[in-house]
């Protein structure tokens, strides 16, 4: 009884030696290691992007990342249907939704509730609500495949959907992620990589004028892996913005044909 | 003078600095670096000075493409058709904003003591406004609250010469 009391102890305490370490997905860290769709580290997917692409919406806009392809189309402004409070300056109304087949597994995407309030957060400061006093701007950001990244397509399609629209803004808002795996950082991350993160920045700004109006942080963060991922995202944004004011050019150039 | 209506601007080009130049529509001027920015897509159009103008300083805005529709103010005037009349007010739709046509829907109340100047309380609604009347209205405050003036001339009223009257700021409060 007593030989077996000391074989087999009672109580459970992990043993330093025993303790699970996550896989690291960089085998040996080895940096020779490629993206599942073998692209470099920090380089980001093809984007395009598209407006006009809801006929009922004031103003709208179609993006593809890769696979993460999302619709985003605005309305109004329109007189504001919620009582609301008191307020000089108009309203942002944002809502994402996932298409039930946006996901590897159906109907998965529509669980994340807060990218509705992150979408809010990161457009309202890059437009005039002044603008369009009491009265609602509704955007209806809705994903139709998520391939990763879908947050950032969502942000920066939204952004040209409003410019769209004929929304006054201050700049177009940009968004880009980076997902840190072992010791790397990865721009614009697959689903596949953001499943296997250690942690994730976000970052939206306002190109032009050089300003963050969200940044997203999740997982445990050096201050100089923030410091490379922020520069990172920042030199990404201004080179998507580029991508983003050529798009619009093209419409409004067609438009006037 | 410039006068290039070929360039396409968005939102956050830079347009040039604010001691050249003035932002005029679709326009801003931003307060951290004094540079003039574009706010909407469209194209570029340098406006010169009126000669006698005391601020010599051209004025650029950006126009064409789309412009999201009109959107009733405190102070506008509205073309409004009344949907329904009730004892104490009159809700309307707005129609147009100035010479604007709105694109989405816009409703509006007009109030029994907005409806003119002298005798507010001896306003009968029902004599005044008729479902289907289109009527001329200041936009007063917060709701799209309307002062209404009726301008349908087929039917008997106290249509002619009321004037819109005077609104103070505390009206709504």
């Amino acid at each position: 009884m007593a030989a077996k009391a000391a074989s087999t102890p009672t109580t459970y305490s992990p043993s330093p030696t025993t303790q699970k370490t996550k896989p690291s997905f960089f085998k040996n860290d080895n940096v020779d290691w490629v993206r599942p769709d073998g692209r470099g580290f920090h380089q980001c997917r093809p984007a395009f992007f598209r407006t006009g692409a809801v006929n009922a919406a004031a103003g709208s806009a179609y993006a593809e990342f890769g696979n993460t392809k999302v619709i985003v189309s605005v309305f109004g402004p329109r007189e504001s249907k919620k009582a609301m409070m008191y307020s000089d300056i108009g309203r942002l109304n944002c809502n994402v939704t996932f298409t039930t087949f946006a996901t590897p597994v159906r109907g998965q995407g529509s669980d994340d509730k807060d990218f509705s309030s992150m979408l809010h957060k990161a457009l309202e400061g890059a437009i005039m609500l002044e603008t369009f006093p009491k009265t609602t701007v509704d955007v209806f950001a809705l994903v139709l495949e998520s391939g990763g990244s879908d947050l950032p397509v969502v942000i920066s399609c939204a952004s040209v959907a409003l410019a769209d629209a004929g929304i006054m803004m201050y700049d177009l808002v940009t968004s880009v992620s980076v997902s840190c795996l072992g010791k790397n950082l990865v721009i614009d991350p697959v689903l596949e990589e953001e499943s296997y993160q250690d942690g994730s920045l976000m970052l939206s700004c306002m190109p032009s004028k050089y300003e963050v109006t969200q940044l997203t942080i999740t997982g445990e963060w050096s201050t100089a892996k923030i410091n490379e991922g922020m520069q990172l995202c920042l030199d990404a944004c201004s080179k998507l913005a580029k991508i983003m004011r050529s798009c619009l050019k093209e419409a409004a150039s067609a438009s006037e044909d | 003078m410039e006068e290039d209506g070929d360039v396409v601007v968005t939102p956050g080009e830079v347009l040039g600095k604010s001691s050249d130049l003035k932002a005029g529509a679709g326009a801003y001027v931003s307060p951290q670096d004094h540079a003039v920015y574009a706010s909407l897509t469209g194209f570029r159009r340098i406006l010169s000075p009126p000669p006698d103008a005391p601020d010599q300083r051209p004025t650029v805005e950006v126009t064409g493409h789309k412009a999201h529709g009109p959107v009733p103010e405190p102070g506008s005037i509205v073309t409004a058709r009344v949907t329904r009349v009730m004892a104490r007010m009159a809700s309307a739709d707005i129609m147009c904003v100035g010479t604007k046509s709105v694109r989405e829907k816009f409703s509006g109340i007009i109030r029994q003591q907005d409806v003119r100047a002298t005798e507010i309380d001896k306003v009968d609604m029902h004599l005044s406004f008729h479902a289907g009347d289109i009527v001329r209205a200041l936009v007063v405050q917060q709701w799209f609250q309307l002062v209404g003036q009726r301008c349908n001339a087929h039917r008997q009223g106290k249509l002619s010469k009321e004037r819109l009257p005077r609104l103070e700021d505390d009206e709504m409060k």
